[in-house]
């Protein structure tokens, strides 16, 4: 019994010693530990700061990209296509008043006054689209019924960012670069591009999923950005579209995109609607590719078009 | 004892690894994009000509659609594409429109319409759409009669750009202008009246008068300006619809520079003082005067902010033109306006965001705009002279007219952007100057 103890005893200690040996050292560890961090910060920022070691800016950018940090939820089904029905219900208002004014403003000894009798549409609408204006007409109601939730949301991330002390490095500053710059100078990069001495929180996305996730939401960006007219009157308002869409295996759009939140302010409409177009026009996104497609099938764009004309 | 402590920190490590790993796996799922920057040129869009019913409504049809095409050419921001590209001819207006035609020719948006006679009056219906999302954006019809076809061109430009740009548009708008002609001693001024466009001119005076700086009533059937009547300049007030015309104010001395308030009760304006001037308000109903500025100086050119609580105007009370900011009624007078050179003619947007200005420096005038507090002064255009901005009801477009040197030079009008970009000639028959931009008509 004592004897088959300490053999076991023996036993087990030789195990545990050989175990020491045998198991990778902490340096190989540590090793590993490094390729796993680009996993918790990869994101488009982190693809811009890749290139910035290719292209140093002169100066530095006075102005820090917003960086989102909410997750996206459903607000309401594709208010995108509320346009039309405000415009005509509000229109379908209007018709009393400017018949009478129009009468008045053209001199008697004028031709016949003109009078334009501004009407809804909703009729023509129906002759090539039956269902249409009944969706729509629910869809501004349903707005209304909870604006509050996203309209709180946009403030909430820009302070977060303008906390940030100025002088410190911030690689937001080089994405805002970056989204300033040329196609050419956006466009990804291949490795042997990479000249520069990397910088802080410099990695290697060479073999890493998530790196393969950043090309992805980079080259989507890109393609996006090319697609999106921006709204005149969006340039200089502080209006923020979250958009969220499927693709299909081929690239095309599965559907239409939902924008996820909402605002009050009208410019807010034709943003949205301008982002939608964007994603559409875009189509087919056959340039991504196919064996991580899980990587891409489903997409949440901000679009954020005052970050373009910093006030 | 060390290699315990290295065993346990391993399998923590281990174990933090797989934790971190499996907290990254949906991270990765749900890919997140910013997309900061997208393109400003202007938008490509395709205006069909509307289909007609009937011989007469498909000539308007086709004219309409060119008034559209026009209108937002001019304003910057779309780009319409020349008819002759379109790969799909619209004949008839209830079927949708194929729309890989349309992006083939990278067509944004796409406007079809149909026009028709309707007891003799002419209707005019049509749709926006957006060609990426195959969406309708907007549709309206409207109905005038036919001799004012232009006018649905301007109404339809205004839907469309207030759909495409989230702002207000401008089209179905006038101007009022001093068009002058003969040589350059002996100019003839006439009080003339457009269309926005440069269209549908008419004179509103008959030229025996010099007539200065017209200015619209906010509900645009009115105007007021100076006129050298027996010698001595006065404020007159002009009834577009009925041609009445009236002196503002029996005043002794010359009156100009007159504006009038956002209500169009009231008409703000100088009155000569001994070699200098004062503001005064003119109440249009009671006749009351209320002096709002007493410096022995020229204090002239006075604007309504759009909310009627505030007045901006040029001074020289300091020795050089300068702008200033007062309340309505007269109190807390101070100067805005601090860069080289002299500045004149402020006048505040319709917005309240901007004062444009006539700024005189190195021997060149420029218009430019600032803020109401004096920050942020842009020059938008500069040259030989510039002068008298006016705002388009919408406040994105500044009217303004530019001399030129030279015997057979003479003034014209122009627009530019308040970007200080698109700056544009607005065509006129003659010379032509003092702009005055109409609110909207409708």
């Amino acid at each position: 019994m004592r004897r088959s103890l300490t053999i076991s005893l023996l036993a087990h200690a030789a195990i545990l010693a050989s175990a020491f040996i045998v198991l990778p050292n902490p340096k190989e560890f540590k090793v590993e530990e490094q390729e796993s961090i680009p996993v918790d910060i990869v994101s488009i920022e982190d693809l811009g700061k890749r290139q910035a070691t290719v292209k140093t800016p002169e100066k530095p950018v006075e102005k820090a990209a917003p960086k989102p940090v909410e997750v996206m939820k459903p607000v309401q089904p594709a208010p995108e296509v509320a346009p039309e029905v405000k415009t005509t219900v509000k229109e379908q208002s209007a018709p009393p008043e400017p018949t009478p004014e129009v009468k008045k403003e053209e001199p008697k000894k004028e031709e016949p006054k003109p009078e334009p009798k501004p009407e809804e549409l909703a009729e023509l609408i129906k002759k090539t689209d039956e269902p249409e204006p009944e969706k729509k007409k629910e869809e501004p109601k349903k707005a209304e019924a909870k604006p509050q939730k996203p309209v709180e949301k946009p403030p909430e991330k820009k302070p977060e960012k303008k906390l940030k002390p100025k002088k410190e490095f911030n690689p937001d500053d080089i994405a805002a670069f970056l989204n300033k710059t040329d196609d050419k100078h956006t466009a990804p990069l291949k490795p042997q591009d990479q000249t520069g001495t990397p910088k802080q929180g410099e990695f290697n996305l060479s073999g890493n999923d998530d790196g393969v996730a950043a090309t992805i939401a980079d080259a989507i960006q890109q393609r996006l950005a090319k697609c999106w007219s921006i709204p005149p009157g969006a340039r200089e308002a502080q209006i923020s579209v979250k958009v969220r869409f499927q693709l299909n295996p081929d690239g095309t759009v599965s559907g239409l995109p939902q924008v996820m939140n909402s605002n009050p302010d009208p410019l807010f409409t034709t943003t949205a609607q301008s982002a939608v177009s964007a994603v559409m026009e875009c189509q087919p996104y056959d340039f991504l590719p196919q064996d991580k497609y899980d990587l891409w099938q489903d997409n949440g764009v901000n679009f954020n078009p005052n970050q373009m004309f910093p006030s | 004892m060390v290699q315990r402590t290295d065993f346990a920190a391993r399998t923590v490590a281990i174990f933090a690894t797989l934790l971190i790993t499996l907290m990254m796996i949906p991270a990765a799922k749900a890919v997140e994009i910013d997309v900061n920057k997208g393109q400003i040129d202007p938008l490509p869009i395709a205006i069909t000509a509307f289909v007609g019913t009937s011989q007469d409504s498909a000539q308007a049809g086709a004219d309409i659609a060119g008034v559209i095409a026009n209108n937002l050419g001019r304003s910057g921001y779309f780009r319409p594409l020349p008819p002759e590209s379109f790969i799909e001819q619209i004949t008839n207006f209830d079927q949708e429109p194929r729309f890989g035609d349309w992006r083939q020719i990278q067509a944004k948006a796409l406007v079809t319409g149909q026009t028709m006679m309707d007891g003799g009056r002419l209707k005019a219906q049509f749709i926006l759409w957006d060609v990426g999302s195959q969406q309708k954006l907007t549709g309206f019809e409207f109905t005038t009669s036919p001799k004012n076809w232009r006018r649905l061109g301007h109404l339809i430009s205004d839907k469309i750009y207030e759909t495409m740009t989230g702002v207000p548009g401008y089209f179905d708008t006038r101007v009022v202008f001093v068009a002058e002609t003969g040589p350059k001693d002996k100019r003839i001024k006439k009080l003339s009246i457009m269309d926005q466009d440069g269209f549908n001119v008419r004179s509103i005076s008959d030229g025996k008068q010099i007539v200065l700086t017209p200015r619209f009533s906010p509900n645009s059937l009115e105007i007021t300006y100076m006129a050298f009547g027996n010698g001595t300049p006065r404020v007159y007030l002009y009834n577009i619809e009925t041609g009445q015309r009236e002196i503002v104010g029996e005043f002794p001395n010359m009156s100009f520079a007159p504006r009038f308030s956002p209500d169009g009760q009231r008409v703000i304006m100088s009155l000569q003082d001994e070699g200098n001037s004062n503001i005064y308000l003119l109440d249009l109903r009671s006749r009351q005067t209320q002096q709002l500025t007493n410096v022995p100086a020229i204090n002239t050119a006075p604007s309504f902010s759009p909310d009627g609580s505030q007045i901006v105007f040029e001074t020289d009370r300091d020795g050089t033109q300068q702008v200033y900011v007062m309340n309505a009624d007269g109190s807390n007078q101070h100067r805005i306006s601090f860069g080289n050179g002299r500045y004149a003619t402020p006048v505040w947007s319709p917005d309240g965001r901007y004062i444009a200005f006539t700024k005189q420096a190195s021997g060149r005038f420029a218009i430019g705009v600032m803020n109401p507090d004096g920050q942020g002064e842009r020059i938008l255009t500069e040259g030989f002279h510039n002068e008298g901005p006016t705002w388009a009801p919408n406040s994105r477009v500044i009217m303004f007219f530019r001399d030129e040197p030279g015997e057979n030079g003479g003034p014209r009008l122009y627009s530019v952007d308040v970007s200080g970009y698109n700056e544009q000639l607005v065509k006129t028959p003659s010379f032509a100057s003092d702009p005055a931009w109409s609110p909207l008509l409708n």
